[in-house]
């Protein structure tokens, strides 16, 4: 009995160890031959496999073989920022109608709705996202958004050709929509724990209802929601199949505008692995790893920023509850 | 020490409860007490005629007639459940959130009906404001709850909030123990501190009428003390309903007293009047400690 509870008790420890080691034992010979050059280069070329290898840094690699992971990376940024620009407001707007203004049956449909959408496996999400989304939003949604944004630099990014349908614009919905009940579920929970009375004191000063929320229940949930924000965005980040099929999985280029074909690191992965396992050399699967790994440092990375962000956010009023995190 | 607000505005102004939170005249009404003679008889501040409440068809409290005149302190006494606090709830339209709820006769605050079509809630709530059991502070700094109602309504320019934090402080006799912490959480506070806070927050708005929901009834005697005494220094300016549950409290602070009993006004009168010669004999048998 106290064995078995021991080895469930260091069991996570072990297997997040365990992953980690085995990524970099698999990258670590390759981080040194791609250099720095991975993070700023757009060039993913697997080099050529008929011709001899070529011997770099000590490691073998397929003569002409070099990777760069920018557009990876930005690809992965941007289709992540999409998505939270999206399913933020309206996470947060169902949470609040949900705990406050729908009568209690009609709320807990919309919950188990909430909670059946985060259930749908991401590969029918990719196949509604490539053969409904995408299209509606080349016919209906991006002519519309490339011609009446203004031409000036911050938008000109909206502006272009709307391409084909599988791209940024839409792997950042199908990641919104994704993301949306894990956020939305978190924060209706973080909204039920807002005491009534401090509600109440809030609507007796003469208070609107838009005025009571934000006075009282984005300051009560404000931790806890940063929280189930970075909740969501591990989710968008890590994302894979779904973006995959959507995202037109185009290497070598950073998207040029909201609606070019673009990838991510997780959809890299996923497309490239069948190429790499028949690198003989192994250096396209240890790029993979690099990525792999590069991909787990940007979510802890978000995880720390968020954590400094509430920690900051709270010195001045602490909070008895919604320390989400 | 800023000047309130009763003192900088003409005191001639009485807008009504129409629509309009945030128009240009400042929605306040001027307590000057008693009405020159000349006039007719002022309304009353509050005053109930027929009232009936219920929720979801179950009747709370039926036919009341109870009027509440301009600068006193009147107790609301009663058992639990008798309809005391559903009846201060719908004297600042709390009550309209609530589902089910419903109401006939009417009620009036200075001769406007609070439940006229034109009667904006936001304006009651702001009019007649409210203290509640339990110290509810917002999850904002000490000086941004004082302020709180006072930048939802737009009283005063931002340039003046930290005039007027001073100074409702100071009303409550907070203002020394937090002058050095305004930018900190109220949690840190005691309870006691915590409802003087709010009760400041309640003042920054200018209500005309306070209703208090048993406020001391979570605190400690020191800090009951604390609030009897600043109620009793509000009540010439302000009109004050508070329901208490502690007969002595009633006594001590209230110059009327309302007795409630079996979703009815058993009585009500002159607090004396009322605890020594009561009419009504479950009056009797209540203040004088039988059942209750």
């Amino acid at each position: 009995m106290r064995w078995t509870t021991r080895i469930a008790a260091v069991l996570p420890g072990l297997a997040l160890v365990a992953v980690v080691v085995v990524l970099a034992i698999e990258a670590l010979p390759v981080i040194p031959v791609n250099g720095l050059h991975f993070f700023t280069s757009s060039t993913w070329n697997p080099g050529n496999s008929y011709s001899p290898t070529v011997v770099s840094h000590g490691v073998q690699m397929p003569a002409g073989a070099s990777y760069g992971a920018l557009p990876l990376i930005t690809g992965t940024l941007e289709s992540s920022a999409i998505a939270m620009i999206i399913a933020v407001p309206v996470a947060l707007g169902t949470a609040l109608v949900v705990v406050d203004k729908l009568p209690r049956r009609l709320s807990s449909a919309v919950g188990m709705f909430l909670e059946m959408l985060a259930g749908i496996p991401s590969v029918v999400f990719g196949l509604w996202g490539a053969l409904t989304l995408g299209p509606f939003l080349v016919h209906h949604v991006s002519p519309f958004i490339a011609s009446h944004v203004p031409d000036v630099p911050p938008f000109r990014f909206l502006k272009g050709p709307v391409g084909s349908g599988e791209g940024l614009l839409a792997s950042g919905v199908v990641l919104g929509i994704m993301v949306l009940p894990i956020v939305a579920a978190t924060t209706r929970d973080l909204l039920r724990q807002v005491p009534r009375g401090t509600r109440e004191g809030a609507f007796a000063l003469g208070m609107t209802d838009a005025e009571v929320v934000r006075a009282v229940d984005l300051r009560w949930i404000r931790s806890g929601f940063v929280g189930a924000c970075i909740l969501g965005l591990g989710r968008a980040l890590g994302e894979t199949m779904a973006v995959a099929m959507v995202s037109g999985a185009v290497l070598g280029a950073n998207p040029a505008n909201l609606y070019a074909t673009m990838t991510t690191i997780a959809a890299t992965i996923v497309s490239q692995l069948d190429y790499a396992l028949s690198d003989a050399t192994g250096f396209a699967l240890g790029t993979l790893a690099e990525a792999g790994l590069l991909l787990m440092v940007i979510s802890l990375g978000a995880n720390v920023i968020a954590r400094f962000l509430v920690r900051r956010s709270s010195t001045g009023t602490a909070l008895p509850v919604g320390r989400g995190i | 020490m800023v000047k309130t607000i009763n003192e900088r505005i003409d005191p001639g102004t009485v807008p009504g409860l129409a629509r309009g939170r945030h128009a240009g005249a400042p929605a306040v009404r001027a307590c000057t007490g008693p009405q020159p003679a000349a006039a007719p008889p002022a309304p009353p501040a509050l005053a109930a005629h027929g009232v009936s409440l219920s929720f979801g068809g179950t009747a709370v409290l039926s036919d009341v007639d109870l009027e509440f005149p301009t600068g006193s302190i009147t107790a609301l006494v009663g058992p639990t459940g008798c309809g005391k606090t559903t009846f201060l709830r719908s004297l600042n339209r709390m009550n309209d959130r609530v589902p089910g709820f419903h109401r006939t006769g009417t009620l009036t605050l200075f001769g406007d009906d609070l439940y006229a079509p034109s009667a904006d809630p936001l304006v009651v709530r702001r009019r007649v404001g409210m203290l509640f059991q339990r110290p509810n502070p917002f999850p904002l700094s000490i000086h941004e709850n004082v302020v709180a109602g006072v930048k939802a309504h737009r009283l005063a320019p931002r340039s003046k909030l930290r005039e007027i934090t001073e100074s409702r402080l100071r009303e409550v006799g907070l203002w020394d123990a937090v002058a050095d912490r305004l930018g900190t959480s109220p949690f840190r506070l005691s309870g006691g501190q915590q409802q003087l806070l709010c009760l400041a927050r309640a003042l920054a708005v200018e209500p005309d009428v306070l209703l208090l929901d048993e406020p001391t009834s979570s605190l400690d005697p020191v800090s009951t003390e604390a609030v009897e005494h600043l109620l009793s220094t509000l009540a010439p300016a302000i009109t004050i309903v508070v329901v208490t549950h502690n007969l002595a409290q009633a006594r001590r602070l209230s110059d009327r007293t309302a007795f409630f009993f079996d979703g009815r006004l058993a009585e009500s009168g002159e607090t004396a009047q009322v605890f020594e010669q009561p009419v009504s004999d479950a009056t009797r048998r209540y203040v004088t400690g039988r059942f209750g």
